[in-house]
């Protein structure tokens, strides 16, 4: 499995050459109602669209990049949107992670997780987001989680700079 | 006497979840306020909100932040008149530990810095989906009252509610999700 890039806006795709570029903008996706008919049903979604095998890839790559636009310390909506549909890669139960209680994910794959944060986001707003970022991740089973912010008119530098991160 | 408006802002069908801390603090409310309005994400006009003097957000959380849900009622207003409304915040997670509703207050935090709102704290439920199934909810209640007062007196407020213990939770939890499972099995079988 190719590793996978998720962006909320254009970008180049000849900087992730062995990625798949999703871009959120070009792929169709219901809005997760958060009645967890997922958890009841072994991880079947009731919603048949992109995220049904966006979600499958994520549990098998190895290196997955977000380029995404921060707002209030968060994940914009069309980001948060698909990260809520990832809950079908969860598993029910409970268990007991560093002391805190929380849902194991369904893949066991050791993973990496990139983040690059773009728009005009305070200190405060950064350490919400990378806060974020680690309790989010807990329970699955990344071996690193690294998060860069950048303003909006930086952004393409700040790609090119981790174009070909892909290629590790 | 003020003008509250209980916004549900979760997930439409977390609504269910958080159902029964909303009728209560509803309860509560509407014996000392003028007029109480229980709004969701459907029923919400962001042309109205002006007219409150207090926005409580009632939700759980989704995938540990905010739901996507609140953060579209956030971008709604952003060119509405807001008129100075004090922000309260009702949030609950299914996990044991409330520390996991701190994120979602922070954000809404920082929301309510940059629309220039006062943001007057928060009530963090864990453990939601059993807490009142179990002994816990009387507790539960007393907090939630609790809460409407420091609301009604326009007072600051941090709290947080969840299962005695780790041990109670952990049982009370996977026999919840047995349940859940088995039942749906069942209903798949009858189809």
């Amino acid at each position: 499995m190719k590793n996978l890039v998720i962006t909320d806006k254009d970008i180049s795709h000849s900087l992730f050459k062995n990625s798949v570029v999703v871009n959120l903008n070009n792929i169709h996706y219901s809005s997760c109602t958060g009645g967890l008919e997922c958890m009841r049903c072994e991880g079947a979604c009731y919603f048949k669209d992109d995220m049904s095998l966006i979600s499958q890839w994520m549990n098998d790559c190895q290196l997955i990049i977000y380029v995404t636009r921060i707002k209030y310390g968060c994940f914009d909506i069309p980001f948060k949107k698909m990260i809520e549909r990832l809950i079908v890669n969860r598993e029910p139960y409970y268990t007991m992670v560093e002391g805190e209680t929380c849902h194991l994910g369904i893949s066991q794959l050791k993973k990496k997780l990139l983040v690059i944060g773009y728009g005009d986001a305070s200190e405060e707003e950064k350490k919400i987001f990378k806060d974020l970022l680690d309790d989010s991740t807990l329970g699955f089973s990344y071996s690193s989680v690294d998060a860069y912010f950048c303003e909006e008119y930086e952004l393409e530098d700040t790609l090119h700079t981790f174009g070909g991160v892909d290629h590790v | 006497m003020s003008k509250v408006l209980l916004l549900c802002s979760g997930l439409k069908h977390t609504q269910e979840f958080v159902n029964p801390f909303l009728k209560r603090l509803e309860v509560y409310l509407s014996s000392h306020c003028d007029c109480v309005d229980v709004r969701n994400i459907v029923t919400f006009d962001e042309r109205t909100f002006f007219e409150y003097d207090q926005v409580v957000f009632v939700f759980s959380t989704s995938m540990d932040s905010i739901p996507s849900s609140t953060l579209e009622i956030f971008q709604k207003l952003e060119n509405q008149n807001k008129n100075n409304a004090e922000i309260y915040a009702l949030i609950a997670c299914d996990e044991f530990e409330t520390e996991k509703c701190d994120l979602s207050a922070r954000i809404l935090e920082q929301w309510c810095i940059k629309e220039n709102l006062k943001f007057k704290g928060s009530l963090k439920i864990g453990s939601m989906f059993f807490i009142m199934k179990t002994i816990s909810s009387f507790v539960v209640a007393n907090h939630i009252k609790a809460f409407a007062q420091k609301i009604i007196k326009h007072q600051d407020v941090h709290m947080r509610m969840t299962l005695l213990n780790e041990r109670t939770f952990m049982k009370h939890a996977n026999k919840y999700w047995n349940k859940e499972i088995r039942k749906k099995q069942k209903e798949r079988k009858k189809l």
